[in-house]
């Protein structure tokens, strides 16, 4: 089967598709191996199991297809030739990706601990400034006013709550 | 059938309801200012824009939140051909086609004349696919009640494969990241015995991974990634000046009329094939109209008949994706598997029982589409001054704007903060896909899909009683079919599939 991307290339060419095709064969194996031990065996009633359906059995399933598709992919991988996009990346979007998963992985600790809005300002603010906003006022006025109005909304219009900062629990913006 | 046509009266009366009708109508509006919105911001797509919005659907009634979500779907991706026509640049990869003549009709000063093209087009390709919809859905919901379990895993495995295939990228690609859909699927419990599976010791994944922060981290986020690469601070100088020049007149809405209903039969047909989508639908309707015209040379150098063929084109995939999704509760594409999570959020499971138990919401909510295209004419018309002036707003505040949107909605649902981290993770794993040319589409379907094949093949398993292909030989031929048919129907739309991106692809500009 030929696909969009398919162009006449060297024999035994290697490329990152071949390394997906590793992946997905090693993958298959360890998941085929785990799967005993990582699904709860069932608990017996009176002596049978409820039912009839061994628990192991759709995991494995999952597992052989793993390891059909990685043969197949390391088999495609030497006529399909595509251009690996993240080998092209050049340093600034490197950087600006690296600081931009910085920005979720801060996000997601901040949170439940500083409140919604106080770790939203944070966010918007370094990443205002970082994606090259050099109006400070208007970067100020956004990263305090929108997070501050968007939780209210939420909390008036739709009663959710988001996390409340601890500096001022149990208030009510507007 | 007489049930169903009870069930379309019946909707037309929930739809109509004195009581609600103005907030259907008014969360509809707003659906389609938010769609026309982020559609006209180059970096952000339509799906990114339901992705991030599919919280507030969560606290809503199905007449409100599907309509809502309706309306920045269709909005959305006519929002993608203003700055398209204005400045060139397409505000979603539906509108690249639209790019081959809006700029030139804009240099002429006919930017104006050329956005109301858009529109009308739009409008009249969605307005019609969604008619085809509702035909359209009433056999074939009759089809998916006669279906029981056995039928039920062959049609779901049928679906899986066919999105792999008809996806962009290699085929066995596609299949390599539906196998990763399927075990994420798996983590958490299993759907026929509740057993704790693949939670690797960690408590907070014994719930297993949320549809929502794994669908907003896959599109939504992984798509912000890809638009940061370049920074964001970039300024696109367009404004009200382009919209200088005069107004689309009938007579020259009426000389598109056969381009318009030539599009839309390719847009809908295209539709109707899963994984194929509106940019394929918007080429394949340009190359269309290019071929049977008179004067193909003047096509991309300022054609009112090139817009008029991208852009309904596009609309009219909208309609007919629903259809599978509903019916058989298979998404043929991410927005649709983005409205599969709504219509789960607000308790309406898609799937071969829905007609039958919410027959009635069903209805409600595709005479909805149908008003939507309505209110999409007079809010587009009267916005189009508005929305030429959206292509302005610096991205360095939007795109940092977008993530803590995305943030907030996922915490918002279940208020775990493990949520977050499950969201962070999925923009990552989705943007390296997306880097080493993965379709990221087929993880998300075999994330939602793998459940129901996991217990539509348990049920079948005890149904047979030991004996599985006596049972699906001699007493559920019709799975036998289906089996048989898989991979012939898989090929099949393999090839058309490939043959329709190919087409897309030479008409493209290069990269």
């Amino acid at each position: 089967m030929t696909d969009v991307n398919d162009q006449p290339a060297p024999r035994g060419w290697m490329n990152f598709n071949t390394a997906f095709g590793v992946f997905a064969i090693v993958f298959g194996v360890v998941l085929f191996i785990i799967t005993p031990d990582q699904v709860e065996r069932p608990r017996l009633l009176f002596g049978q199991k409820p039912s009839g359906l061994d628990p192991d059995f759709f995991p494995r399933m999952v597992a052989v297809f793993f390891l059909i598709v990685g043969v197949w992919l390391i088999w495609r991988a030497r006529t399909l030739v595509e251009d690996n996009h993240m080998a092209a990346l050049d340093g600034e979007a490197v950087m600006s990706v690296l600081f931009t998963i910085g920005g979720f992985i801060v996000m997601a600790l901040l949170m439940p601990w500083l409140g919604f809005v106080i770790s939203s300002f944070i966010l918007l603010l370094v990443l205002s400034t970082f994606y090259g906003n050099r109006n400070i006022w208007l970067g100020l006025l956004v990263s305090a006013g929108v997070p501050l109005l968007f939780f209210n909304v939420l909390r008036v219009w739709l009663k959710v709550v988001l996390p409340q900062d601890p500096f001022f629990p149990d208030f009510l913006w507007f | 059938m007489e049930e169903l046509f009870g069930s379309l009266v019946q909707g037309a009366g929930i739809l109509f309801n004195p009581d609600t009708f103005l907030l259907t109508v008014l969360y509809m509006i707003g659906g389609l200012l938010l769609g026309m919105f982020v559609g006209a911001l180059p970096g952000l797509t339509t799906l990114t824009a339901m992705a991030i919005l599919l919280p507030i659907v969560f606290f809503l009634p199905p007449i409100f939140g599907i309509p809502f979500l309706l309306g920045i779907y269709k909005g959305g991706i006519y929002g993608g051909s203003v700055p398209a026509i204005l400045v060139s640049m397409p505000g979603t990869g539906a509108a690249v086609a639209t790019t081959f003549d809006g700029p030139a009709l804009t240099r002429q000063g006919k930017g104006r004349k050329a956005l109301e093209m858009a529109l009308f087009s739009s409008v009249a390709g969605d307005f019609t696919s969604d008619l085809v919809t509702i035909f359209a859905i009433v056999p074939i919901a009759l089809i998916a009640l006669a279906i029981g379990p056995p039928e039920l895993a062959a049609v779901l495995f049928l679906s899986l494969i066919v999105i792999s295939a008809t996806g962009s990228g290699a085929f066995v690609k596609g299949l390599l990241v539906m196998g990763i859909g399927l075990f994420v699927a798996m983590i958490g419990q299993d759907p026929i015995g509740a057993l704790a599976r693949f939670d690797f010791g960690i408590f907070e994944l014994r719930s297993g991974i949320g549809l929502l922060p794994m669908l907003i981290g896959l599109f939504a986020l992984s798509e912000l990634l890809l638009s940061i690469e370049k920074r964001a601070a970039t300024y696109i100088k367009a404004g009200a000046k382009a919209l200088e020049g005069e107004r689309l007149k009938w007579s020259e809405f009426k000389a598109s009329g056969r381009t318009i209903a030539r599009s839309t039969v390719i847009g809908t047909s295209i539709g109707m094939i899963p994984g194929v989508g509106q940019v394929v639908a918007a080429f394949v309707g340009y190359a269309a109209a290019k071929n049977a015209s008179k004067h193909p040379e003047r096509y991309g150098k300022g054609e009112l008949d090139g817009v008029a063929a991208a852009e309904a084109a596009n609309n009219a995939v909208n309609g007919p994706t629903l259809v599978p999704m509903l019916t058989f509760g298979i998404p043929g594409d991410n927005i649709t598997a983005i409205l599969l999570g709504a219509f789960v959020a607000v308790g309406m499971r898609p799937g071969p029982e829905l007609m039958v138990e919410q027959g009635p919401q069903v209805f409600a909510i595709l005479l909805a589409m149908l008003l939507a295209n309505v209110l999409f004419v007079i809010v587009g018309y009267l916005t189009i001054p508005a929305f030429a002036r959206v292509v302005r707003i610096p991205k360095s505040i939007l795109m940092p704007l977008t993530i803590m949107f995305a943030f907030a909605g996922v915490f918002a649902v279940r208020n775990n903060p493990t949520d977050l981290y499950i969201l962070g993770a999925f923009g990552v794993i989705g943007y390296v896909l997306r880097k080493f040319r993965f379709d990221v589409a087929p993880l998300a379907m075999a994330f939602i899909l793998g459940p129901e094949i996991e217990r539509a093949v348990g049920q079948t398993l005890s149904l047979s009683r030991g004996d599985l292909f006596g049972y699906i030989a001699f007493e559920r031929p019709i799975t036998l079919v289906i089996i048989i048919l898989t991979p012939v129907i898989a090929w099949y739309l393999w090839r058309r599939s490939s043959k329709l991106q190919r087409e897309a692809s030479a008409l493209a500009p290069p990269e």
